[in-house]
């Protein structure tokens, strides 16, 4: 039907205005295909008059290559025919008068007129749209990210090489797949709601704000995922481009670091460039004592005390300007705020962190309370020790003095600190002191120093001193320190030297004193010999005329002579026991024992005494003395048991800790607990000369005896007890002489 | 020169004791056994005067100052004392044979290990009994002078 069939109506002229100021080409097509309208649009897309175009086959507007194809499509359409996009999923193209091709996208809508159906074509050159396609295609396609880019519907649009690999699938079979089958099945009930909710509000934003997201890949295995999400209008209506990036590693090293600064036994805070706290550990919270949700987001400022808050940004900005790791505020004494509003004492150590949203800083914050307090308490303590103490640093530098120590070296604290210890060695010690001191700092231990050697200090006037220094290494931040305490033994090595001339003076009096003894008591026996000798001879000399009373005269000469005479044997005897050589050599006492009984051999007949003992050890002893120590208790026991009957003795021994301690027990008549002590003394008796002979001395030789042993003496009993006499050989005395001993 | 002790001269005998009880004690108690030629000096500078002959016994004859044939000396003497006699007697080439007895009161270990150490004959120590010294001075002199061959008399010419 020719165009001038058409009669216009009195609209026509708004019609006409109408379909050329649209944007699109419009075209009216009857049922054979002849194009009976055409707008001004159409004329500059194909580059025709409008004129030229009505009356003409619409197929020379398309490549001839589609005509042929086009008749066929048209028939089919002209029977069902619809308001939809032409050519669905298959690319179009316009056909230029000057022979030139071009996208275009077409619609068709069928109109019903008094003339018949004709079908109204919009059609839209996409040229330019096609061309930026490709450009976003590219741009997706070279992203380091997985982009997948998402219709209304949740289908899947575009995917790059990146979200391939990511996900496991082709891109064929993401191509047109619920984005949904890429959620976790856990989460993929409400991941349709959420995509609504995105859509309800499209902005371009983080999925999944402080959640952890996942995504789930073609295996079946799940991964760490962030996504950030961005509304892009297309021709399809709102669609959602997700770019998405497995942070598996990020988490892993995240979760390393998170660890490392949870496990830090210090405060750990990490601030980003405004200040603001973005990790805290553990520490942290108990230090400043505010909960980990507090503290996260919260400005470091709060946690510096008021007073310095208002400095602490400039303090802040100084850092970001050159930030290098470095102790904050060096020199000046810390203070960290706790959330009680109460102060305390702090380090911090600064580390610059670049992070991805900037440069942050890791401070790690140690409470020195306790430390103060000690190093306050040490200083205290040092400076109430009775001693000198010296504290020194790992140079050998003094860095720590009680008044003492001034007192002692005749410097000033202000001229100790800093001086070399060394000054305080007398200069002949002094070249040898570093290398003692650094084989004392390679095996530091709490000894005395020099063992065994004679340690002296010197005073700031030179003068010297005998000292004796224990060393304490002490472990500071700084290095091994070693503390000092220092004595001043000149007293005591006087008072040692006076012990020991006192020693030997009591030795060499001893020793005069038995000298004495024995030539007093040899000097006695010669004139008694003769006075008894002569005594013998005057009877003879006068025979039958001596008076009878001169007889009795002489007698009791006779027995005063003879009295005299025992005492200056005994008194001999036990001289004889202090000043002898004492010869040392292993002993079975029992030999001992044995030869004592022989001696005594007569006593025990006489006596029928019985006598048992214990199994006797060997020792190192004087022979010849131990002999003559068990003689004379046998014949003690023996003496004082007799009168009641039949002397039982029994020599007992046991081992103790120190030695050996032997006894002699008897059943005899036993020793009153005055007498216990004094029975030891020479020419002490406890009993009448008519009772009991003899001159008192026999215990005094036994206590001499054990005493040059370096043993003691005692006795145990009671009245009509009997007595055992006991006496302790000490372990010692096998190597080590008794004083009695010494030259 | 030394000669052989003369058998038909009284054997002689020098006492070297400072104290006169034991003089007289010796001299009682040699009664009654071998017939000695006692002669007694009273400390040890005496009993070297005698034994070189000088001093008070200078230029006596053998007659008046025989040698002895047994020396009793006593250890503990004034002045020069015992010990110091017995080790001149043995350092003196004329006298060093002399038979010395040493006849003390000592029992001192040191005092005998010394004596012998010195060559003495004998340590004898007196006994307080009266009858048992005497019964011991009897038979030293009968010991020494009827028993034991002795060297040859000593005259110091």
């Amino acid at each position: 039907m020719p165009a001038t069939d058409i009669k216009p109506t009195p609209h026509a002229a708004v019609f006409q205005r109408a379909f050329d100021s649209a944007s699109s080409g419009m075209l009216i097509v009857d049922d054979q295909g002849q194009i009976r309208y055409a707008n001004r649009q159409v004329k500059t897309m194909f580059g025709y008059p409008p004129e030229e175009l009505v009356g003409k086959a619409l197929e020379m507007l398309m490549p001839e290559r589609f005509r042929e194809g086009h008749v066929a499509h048209r028939l089919r359409y002209w029977e069902q025919a619809e308001s939809r996009p032409m050519g669905t999923g298959r690319d179009l193209f316009g056909f230029h008068r000057d022979g030139r091709e071009f996208p275009i996208e077409i619609s068709l809508d069928p109109v019903d007129t008094e003339d018949g159906r004709v079908v109204l074509a919009t059609i839209v050159d996409i040229t330019e749209r096609k061309r930026s396609d490709a450009v976003v295609r590219q741009v997706v396609e070279a992203a380091p990210n997985s982009m997948v880019l998402v219709d209304r519907d949740g289908r899947i649009t575009l995917v790059n090489r990146q979200a391939e690999l990511t996900f496991g699938y082709s891109r064929e079979e993401l191509l047109g797949m619920s984005v949904d089958q890429l959620v976790p099945e856990r989460f993929r009930v409400d991941h349709p709601a959420k995509r609504s909710q995105f859509h309800a509000d499209p902005k371009r934003r983080a999925m999944g704000a402080g959640r952890e997201l996942f995504g789930l890949r073609k295996d079946g295995t799940e991964f760490p995922i962030e996504i950030g999400l961005n509304p892009v209008e297309t021709d399809d209506g709102l669609c959602v481009l997700s770019s998405i990036v497995d942070i598996t590693e990020r988490k892993r090293s995240d979760a390393l670091v998170r660890q490392v600064v949870e496990a830090a036994p210090n405060a750990m805070v990490v601030a980003d460039p405004e200040g603001r706290i973005t990790l805290v550990n553990h520490q942290a919270e108990l230090t400043f004592g505010y909960a980990r949700e507090e503290l996260l987001g919260m400005s470091v400022d709060q946690l510096v005390p008021e007073r310095f808050r208002a400095g602490h940004p400039a303090k802040r900005a100084q850092f970001h300007a050159s930030p290098e790791r470095r102790a904050m505020g060096a020199g000046r004494d810390l203070f960290g705020l706790r959330k009680d509003g109460t102060e305390f004492p702090v380090e911090i150590g600064l580390n610059p962190v670049e992070t991805d949203d900037g440069l942050c800083v890791l401070s790690s914050i140690v409470d020195i309370t306790a430390r103060q307090r000690t190093e306050s308490l040490v200083r205290q303590a040092v400076e109430a020790a009775p001693n000198a103490m010296v504290m020194v640093d790992p140079s050998g530098r003094i860095t720590l003095v009680n008044w003492q120590a001034e007192a002692m070296f005749g410097y000033s604290r202000h001229e100790m600190l800093g001086m070399s210890i060394d000054r305080l060695v007398p200069e002949r010690y002094r070249r040898g002191h570093p290398t003692k001191r650094a084989v004392y700092h390679k095996e530091p231990s709490r000894r005395a120093m020099g063992a065994g050697r004679d340690l002296f200090a010197m005073r700031k006037d030179g003068t010297e001193f005998p000292v004796e220094i224990g060393l304490n290494p002490v472990e500071t931040d700084d290095g091994r320190f070693v503390l000092s305490a220092i004595v001043d033994i000149t007293e005591r090595k006087q008072d040692e030297q006076r012990l020991r001339d006192y020693a030997e003076e009591l030795r060499r009096r001893n020793r005069e004193l038995d000298e004495f003894t024995y030539v007093a008591s040899h000097d006695l026996q010669e004139p008694l010999r003769r006075l008894i000798s002569f005594a013998d001879l005057l009877p003879r000399d006068l025979g039958r005329d001596l008076p009878e009373r001169a007889q009795t005269d002489l007698d009791y000469i006779t027995q005063a002579a003879d009295r005299m005479r025992s005492l200056v044997r005994d008194l001999l005897s036990l001289a004889h026991t202090g000043n002898q050589e004492l010869k040392r050599a292993p002993v079975d006492l029992a030999r001992c024992v044995d030869a004592a009984r022989e001696t005594l051999g007569e006593l025990f007949d006489e006596s029928g005494t019985e006598m048992t003992s214990e199994s006797l050890p060997t020792l190192a002893v004087d022979k010849r003395l131990v002999t003559q120590l068990f003689q004379n208790l046998l014949a003690n026991a023996i003496k004082f048991s007799a009168q009641k009957g039949k002397p039982v003795i029994h020599v007992t021994a046991e081992q103790d800790a120190t030695g050996w301690i032997i006894g002699v027990r008897d059943n005899g008549i036993g020793i009153p607990p005055d007498g216990v002590q004094a029975i030891f003394k020479p020419f002490k008796r406890l009993h009448s000369r008519g009772e009991y002979a003899g001159s008192g001395i026999g215990l005094a030789i036994c206590r001499k005896a054990v005493e040059r042993h370096g043993g003691e003496i005692w006795v145990e009993s009671a009245v009509n007890e009997g007595a055992h006499f006991r006496f302790r050989l000490p372990e010692s005395a096998l190597e080590a002489n008794a004083i009695g001993d010494a030259p | 020169m030394m000669q052989p002790r003369d058998e038909n001269r009284r054997p002689v005998v020098l006492l070297v004791e400072d104290e006169p009880g034991d003089q007289e004690l010796t001299r009682r108690g040699l009664e009654g056994g071998v017939d000695v030629d006692l002669r007694v000096v009273d400390d040890g500078g005496k009993a070297m005067d005698y034994l070189m002959r000088r001093g008070s016994f200078a230029s006596s004859d053998e007659d008046s100052v025989p040698m002895p044939d047994l020396i009793l000396l006593d250890w503990n003497l004034p002045g020069q004392d015992g010990r110091e006699v017995l080790e001149t007697i043995r350092r003196t080439p004329s006298i060093e044979n002399l038979v010395v007895v040493v006849l003390t009161n000592s029992q001192h270990e040191s005092d005998v290990r010394h004596a012998y150490a010195l060559r003495c004959n004998s340590y004898v120590v007196k006994p307080v009994d009266v009858d048992a010294f005497g019964k011991l001075l009897r038979e030293l002199a009968t010991y020494w002078f009827d028993f034991v061959q002795l060297p040859p008399s000593v005259s110091v010419n």
